[in-house]
């Protein structure tokens, strides 16, 4: 029965994990595809929002992005770590707090991909209120971020910590 | 209290790290700038300006030379314009002459 119960949430993890790194990988793919079409110039132009691919080779807010391969493959163990750690974390974790980690598990696994294949993250949504434009981010930024939010909602108010995160 | 913090400032951290957005201004886009215009560096003076030798007379005789013989060309274009015209033989008269030279011939 147990086992039953692990494979079937395994299963239900497994599923959420997979349609998120596939739904940003299809994302990306179309985005670089419709990046050549247009020869490099903006895709979408509106009001509030552009999709325009710029390539990040560092963390959030652009920082880190050197042009030294020790630096960005130094990051890139360290994400791959952090990845481990979440694993970790999914495993001992149950409730709102695991779907939250598996989210950012998803994204995180989202960059990585990119990172490791393209040497590069491409971000291409940019959303932006006159001339003040926020920072370009993905799909998989969405998730995280999200999940990150989640995560910090659920440390605020819970009342008391019971030593598992 | 204090645990609560530290898992805050890992959370953040976390996101710190895993997400990947970045801003146009750190990234160099390949884009036509055909409208691109190259700003140019200001006039100045060549350095051997003063070595130059000064304009003489003679330039000022020769261009009014030449425009006098422009205005020759123009009067007498337009005299010839003005000289009667000379009948210009007919073609019956054309065909006379030419076979009169190759009956001499």
């Amino acid at each position: 029965m147990i086992l039953k119960n692990l494979n079937k949430n395994f299963l239900i993890n497994l599923i959420l994990v997979l349609s998120i790194f596939l739904f940003d990988r299809f994302s990306k793919l179309y985005v670089i595809y419709l990046d050549k079409k247009f020869f490099g110039s903006e895709i979408f132009a509106s009001k509030f929002l552009n999709i325009i691919l710029i390539w990040n080779e560092g963390i959030a807010f652009g920082l880190f992005s050197f042009n030294e391969k020790f630096f960005y493959n130094i990051l890139t163990i360290l994400i791959l770590i952090i990845i481990l750690i979440i694993f970790f974390m999914i495993m001992k974790n149950d409730g709102i707090k695991k779907y939250s980690l598996l989210m950012i598990l998803a994204g995180a696994l989202g960059n990585v991909f990119d990172r490791i294949f393209y040497r590069a993250v491409p971000d291409f949504i940019d959303f932006h209120v006159g001339n003040f434009h926020w920072f370009i981010f993905n799909v998989s930024d969405i998730f995280i971020t999200s999940g990150v939010i989640m995560m910090i909602l659920i440390e605020i108010f819970s009342k008391k910590y019971d030593g598992k995160i | 209290m204090m645990e609560k913090y530290k898992i805050l400032i890992s959370i953040i951290f976390i996101n710190l790290i895993l997400s990947s957005c970045g801003s146009l201004s750190n990234q160099k886009k390949n884009n036509s700038e055909e409208f691109l215009i190259e700003k140019k560096s200001p006039l100045s003076m060549p350095p051997d300006f003063e070595k130059l030798p000064k304009p003489t007379g003679n330039q000022i005789t020769e261009i009014k030379e030449e425009s006098n013989n422009v205005e020759d060309l123009i009067k007498g274009t337009l005299n010839q314009n003005n000289q009667p015209n000379v009948p210009v033989e007919s073609p019956s008269n054309l065909e006379e002459s030419i076979i009169e030279k190759i009956k001499n011939n």
